[in-house]
């Protein structure tokens, strides 16, 4: 019984997320609802670590399978991105130099300031 | 053949068959390689669109065979997801502004990094958004791309390569941009990298694995705000 409960105090939280997926217009998706409610409900105490710790840890290990079957959908959309695809690659490449760039050197400026003040 | 095609298509566990030993075995043999390029989720996707287009199977029989099944667990695990965020919840407090401040950024250049870009080479929307949030986890990323009308699974694979790509320069890359702190280094590969990146970082530093883990989870949710509201500019 207690993967059962487990799993559906997991769906309590997907139900509530669609729920407000459905009422607040805001494009937040309802899974994202789903995990923001259970992390609320794990700082307030509303739900115990150890009541969802063994199902969540399943989950957290098969996530990377779940996505297969979307990624297979490309075989349908294919045509689009290989119309696209040096734009494609060149955006996905810049992207991730930049948002390293700036978090890195943000967060280190940041800590080093920190640190000087302290001395 | 098609005798072939309705006795799939009447078969619900073909898909779900295919799914789950593909990526089993791949698994086993990353594992095994440790090889960065072996990835998992790329070869099994790759194999399954190899196999369909070879046998001239349609896409809907592959996915009403047992994967939309697999599919539907993505709401739960999403979900989960809430669990390793509220580990890291005490990680959080020890350097909350830079913390904050850095991922902020960072999340903030990457998605209108993208919208530049994307309004430059003059993409279409659905391709546009598809990308927006590529610098995030998965479950996140494909949340976003598909609330918003994207192609889930080109997010699926951007957000893969992307990964794939952090964990590949991310050391290099801390040298040529000289980070100092073990605590930026982190922040910085799990911000841009998601748990791809991390799991390159946590083997040589326990505070930049720690760092970069929760950097998935913040800059995850930062994301799911930023891309609606630069995406009006688009």
């Amino acid at each position: 019984m207690k993967y059962v409960k487990q799993f559906f105090i997991i769906l309590i939280m997907a139900v509530l997320g669609g729920i407000l997926n459905w009422l607040i217009p805001l494009p937040i998706p309802a899974t994202v609802w789903g995990m923001l409610l259970m992390f609320i409900a794990l700082m307030c105490g509303l739900v115990k670590l150890n009541q969802v710790e063994d199902t969540a840890d399943f989950f957290m290990g098969i996530m990377p399978m779940l996505f297969v079957p979307l990624a297979v959908g490309l075989m349908d959309t294919w045509q689009i991105l290989a119309d696209y695809a040096m734009p494609i690659i060149i955006i996905v490449v810049a992207s991730f130099f930049i948002c390293y760039a700036v978090t890195g050197k943000t967060a280190d400026i940041i800590i080093n300031r920190k640190e000087k003040n302290h001395e | 053949m098609n005798n072939f095609l309705t006795f799939l298509s009447e078969n619900a566990y073909f898909g779900a068959f295919l799914t789950i030993g593909l990526y089993y075995m791949y698994k086993q043999l990353a594992d095994r390689i440790k090889f960065v390029l072996f990835n998992p989720i790329l070869l099994t996707t790759a194999t399954i669109i190899g196999l369909l287009v070879l046998l001239e199977i349609p896409y809907d029989i592959y996915y009403n065979a047992g994967s939309d099944v697999i599919n539907w667990l993505l709401t739960p695990a999403t979900i989960c997801f809430a669990i390793p965020l509220y580990r890291q919840v005490s990680v959080l407090k020890t350097n909350a502004p830079a913390i904050l401040i850095s991922i902020f950024l960072g999340s903030l250049s990457s998605v209108g990094g993208i919208l530049i870009m994307a309004k430059a080479f003059g993409l279409p929307w659905e391709l546009y958004i598809s990308l927006a949030p590529k610098s995030v986890t998965t479950p996140i990323a494909s949340g976003i791309a598909g609330e918003m009308g994207g192609i889930v699974g080109c997010t699926v694979i951007a957000v893969i390569c992307t990964g794939i790509l952090g964990s590949i320069v991310t050391s290099a890359l801390r040298k040529l941009l000289r980070i100092k702190s073990d605590i930026a280094w982190g922040l910085a590969t799990g911000t841009a990298s998601h748990a791809v990146g991390t799991s390159a970082v946590i083997t040589v530093s326990d505070v930049a694995g720690a760092m970069s883990s929760l950097s998935i989870a913040v800059a995850g949710v930062m994301t799911v705000v930023i891309v609606p509201l630069l995406s009006v500019f688009y």
